[in-house]
Order: structure tokens, then C-alpha cells, then sequence
């Protein structure tokens, strides 16, 4: 799957939970289950790395701010 | 009809006065005029109405030079002042007609204490004025200058009072700027002299703080001059504060009396100078440590203040990337949960009839066409039994 570039964190929060919907009804569509899952878990590492950039980013702000 | 000779009228004038004042006689006057040659000394006493001040009463006096010597020191010492014009004096006379020189009035002694009494008698009479026009105290009630650097200076330049003065004022090496006016300092003149250079004082382009009336050196006598009317009156009413170092020690002169501050010497005027600059230095200086202190103060809590934001900034992130981490963590379960492959790769298998999954034997029949999905591959196969069990 192509790597999406201007994806906000919010758009990706959104397709995930209505992947994890779909994944969960009981006549998913098997066919689709392993991209879906794929996509999904992809959303996931996108989130995280999100996440984890915000913390980054505001730890380095507030280390430079203090020691200005 | 007797004619007489000049002379035999003077000689007999002459007898008939010596045989009147045998004694001497105790005689109130004023000096009007006075003069020392060789030793002796000539004066001419007058009496005046004392409301108009027309002359009423003239007369020569003599202090010869062996009197003289020793009459001039005491009345010196007890009175603080010269034997000089304008003095009331009590004087010990004996009237003496000579036939030459006319009628004059020998001095055998002199009461300085009469002296004393008039001229204290005079002084009140000029405070009395002073204060009935309302300037006795107007000098006193301006406002002191918080640095007074700029100075004016009266007093005599070669005086060594003045030099004293500046001496000391440059000691403590504060900025004085200071700019002598020069004026007689004694004697009879010397208040017209004084009033003249502060007329110049306030007539140049220079504001000054303070005026400066010195007077040093020299014995301290004849002073009469710092009781004087218009000197006190133009002391009193100078727009600037006056401080007076007359330099005299035995009694309160009005020109002292009327000016903001009266010290006993110029040296002393200095020193009072250096030390009011030192204690506004201190003033100064405590004012700045208690405002640094403050801002410090202020500083430290603000910093302390914008610590805890901060912090507080730091822990709202942390806390909002734990809750979204914690979000991501469940969906993810979710999404392993209901992840069939995970199933199938463990030898698990998926079946499926006309395209839904197939969970119970009700939902075919025999003969049915069903499909299987294994983890790798799918195989399609017709129903042969059904067992409901």
C-alpha cells in the first residue's frame, strides 16, 4: 500500500475504527479480511508514530525553552 | 567797658570747667567719627533724637595713647567688637578747656557692658521688625535641595576661611560646583558689599542650590556688621537657602538668625555639605538594593511560576499521548481478534456456502456445493453427508 503523505492523525483514527467495525461484523467480506487488516495495522504504526513525534516535539520545545 | 584778651577768655573758661568737673563723669553717647594718630585717639560723640534722628548734641573726645592701649583691648575682648563709628558707648569724661584746642573730653574709662546692652537692645529691635514684616523665618521655610551641588560663594577671595572651605569641600569628592562672589566681609561697608554680590548671584545665567556666607580668619571682631538691617532682610528673602559660617563663637548674629542654617565656621559649612551629600548617597543606595531585592523577588516567583506551567504543559502532553497510545493499543486487539488468518494459519479452516460463512449443517443440504478456505489456498468439494451432530 502506498505510504499517503498530508494524512492527519484524525483521518487515520477515523478509517481505522471503521475498519476495526468491519472486521468485526460477522459476514465480513473474507475476500477483502487480509487488506483490510494490512490497512488497518498500517494506521496503527502511522498513529503510534504520530504520537510519538508529539511527544518528541513537545519534550524538545519544553528542554529548549527551559535551558534558553 | 573791661576788654579782654582771647586768651585771658580761654584761660579762664579753662579754670572755671576744670574747677567744675573735678571728678570724672559717666556720659552716654554714639561714635561719630573716630580716628588713631600716634597712638591717640580722636572722637567725635553726637547724641540723637531717637525719633528723628537729628543731632541734638556734638562734642571732641580724646582717649590719649597710654589710656588708649589699654582701654581698646578691653572693651575688644568684653564686647567682641572694635571701638568704631556707629557704637553706643558709656564713657568715663573729664571736660577739659584748652586754650588752643577748644573744649574736648578726655576718656579716663569706657563700660563695655553698655556697649553690650545697646547692641543687644538694637538686635532686638531689628528681630522685632523683622519678624512684624514677616521675613524673619522665610529663608528658613525653603524647601531643601535633595543634592545641592551647585553653590554660590560670598565671602572675602583671600580670606583664609574661604580657602579653609574649599579645602575641605573637595575632600569628600563629591561635584560641588562652586562660584565665589567676592564682598568685604567686615566692617562698616561690608553689608552693602554683601547685598551687592547677591544681587549678582541671582542676576547670572546660573541656578544655584544654596548660598554660601563665609567669613574666616582674622580675629572675631567687628562683626556689627552681620546685625545690620537690609543685610538680614535680604538674607532672609533670598529665593535660595542661605547657610551662614561667619566664624564666631561668642553670640547669634540676626544675618545667623534669619538664614536656613547658621554653622560656626566655613570649615564646618563644608563638612555639613559632605555629610548631607553622604547621607543622600546612602538613601539612594538603600533605595536601589530594596528595589533590586524586589525585582529579584518578582523574577524568582515568576520563574518558579513558569516552571510549574511548564510542567504542567509536559504532563498534559504525556497524558494525551498515553490516552491515544492506550486507544490505538485496543484497536489493535480488536483488529488481532478478529483477524481470520491468524486462525487458519494454525491449521484452522474457513467454510463457505453461496459466499457466507457456513457456522451450522441446517444451512446444506446433500450435494450442496461448498468452498474451503485454508490458510494458503481454498478448495471447492460437494456435500456427501450431514451429520447433525
Amino acid at each position: 500500500m502506498k505510504k499517503e503523505t498530508g494524512m492527519t492523525y484524525q483521518a487515520a483514527r477515523k478509517e481505522l475504527e471503521a475498519l476495526v467495525e468491519e472486521l468485526e461484523r460477522p459476514n465480513a467480506d473474507l475476500g477483502q479480511i487480509a487488506a483490510k487488516v494490512k490497512r488497518a495495522l498500517e494506521l496503527v504504526k502511522f498513529c503510534r508514530d504520530y504520537l510519538y513525534k508529539v511527544q518528541e516535539d513537545a519534550d524538545t520545545l519544553l528542554h529548549d525553552f527551559e535551558n534558553e | 567797658m573791661q576788654k579782654l584778651d582771647l586768651i585771658d577768655l580761654q584761660r579762664h573758661l579753662e579754670e572755671v570747667i576744670s574747677n567744675a568737673f573735678e571728678k570724672p563723669c559717666w556720659v552716654r553717647a554714639e561714635i561719630n567719627h573716630l580716628a588713631v594718630r600716634n597712638g591717640h585717639c580722636y572722637m567725635e560723640l553726637v547724641q540723637k533724637d531717637e525719633q528723628t534722628d537729628r543731632l541734638l548734641a556734638k562734642a571732641q573726645a580724646v582717649i590719649w595713647a597710654g589710656n588708649y592701649a589699654l582701654l581698646e583691648p578691653y572693651f575688644r575682648t568684653s564686647t567682641g567688637m572694635h571701638l568704631a563709628v556707629g557704637l553706643q558707648v558709656l564713657l568715663s569724661v573729664v571736660p577739659r578747656m584748652h586754650p588752643l584746642y577748644g573744649l574736648s573730653l578726655t576718656v579716663t574709662n569706657i563700660d563695655p557692658s553698655y556697649t553690650i546692652g545697646g547692641v543687644e537692645a538694637e538686635r532686638k529691635k531689628t528681630m522685632d521688625r523683622l519678624a512684624k514684616e514677616g521675613i524673619l523665618d522665610m529663608n528658613k521655610e525653603l524647601p531643601f535641595p535633595v543634592v545641592p551641588l551647585q553653590l554660590a560663594v560670598i565671602s572675602a577671595s583671600t580670606a583664609a576661611g574661604y580657602q579653609d572651605f574649599k579645602d575641605h569641600i573637595e575632600k569628600a569628592g563629591y561635584a560641588f560646583r562652586t562660584v565665589l562672589f567676592p564682598a568685604l566681609m567686615q566692617g562698616s561697608d561690608s553689608p552693602a558689599s554683601i547685598i551687592e554680590a547677591m544681587e549678582k548671584v541671582l542676576a547670572g545665567d546660573r541656578n544655584f542650590d544654596l548660598l554660601l556666607i563665609l567669613r574666616g580668619g582674622g580675629a572675631a571682631t567687628d562683626l556689627h556688621s552681620y546685625d545690620n538691617y537690609d543685610l538680614a532682610a535680604h538674607i532672609a528673602q533670598f529665593p535660595i537657602p542661605v547657610i551662614t559660617g561667619i566664624g564666631h563663637h561668642r553670640d547669634v548674629h540676626i544675618a545667623d538668625r534669619v538664614s536656613y542654617l547658621a554653622l560656626k565656621t566655613p570649615t564646618a559649612v563644608a563638612d555639613f555639605l559632605n555629610n548631607h551629600l553622604a547621607d543622600e548617597e546612602q538613601k539612594t543606595i538603600r533605595v536601589i538594593r530594596a528595589l533590586e531585592k524586589a525585582v529579584q523577588n518578582r523574577m524568582d516567583h515568576e520563574k518558579q511560576e513558569l516552571e510549574y506551567v511548564l510542567k504542567d504543559i509536559g504532563g498534559a502532553v504525556t497524558w494525551i499521548v498515553r490516552r491515544h497510545t492506550h486507544e490505538l493499543e485496543m484497536q489493535e486487539q480488536r483488529i488481532m481478534r478478529n483477524n481470520p488468518l491468524t486462525l487458519l494459519k494454525k491449521g484452522y479452516s474457513l467454510t463457505l456456502a453461496g459466499g457466507k460463512t457456513l457456522t451450522d449443517v441446517k444451512d446444506v443440504r446433500k450435494g450442496d456445493k461448498i468452498t474451503t478456505l485454508l490458510y494458503k489456498g481454498s478448495m471447492e468439494a460437494t456435500i456427501d453427508t450431514i451429520k447433525k451432530e
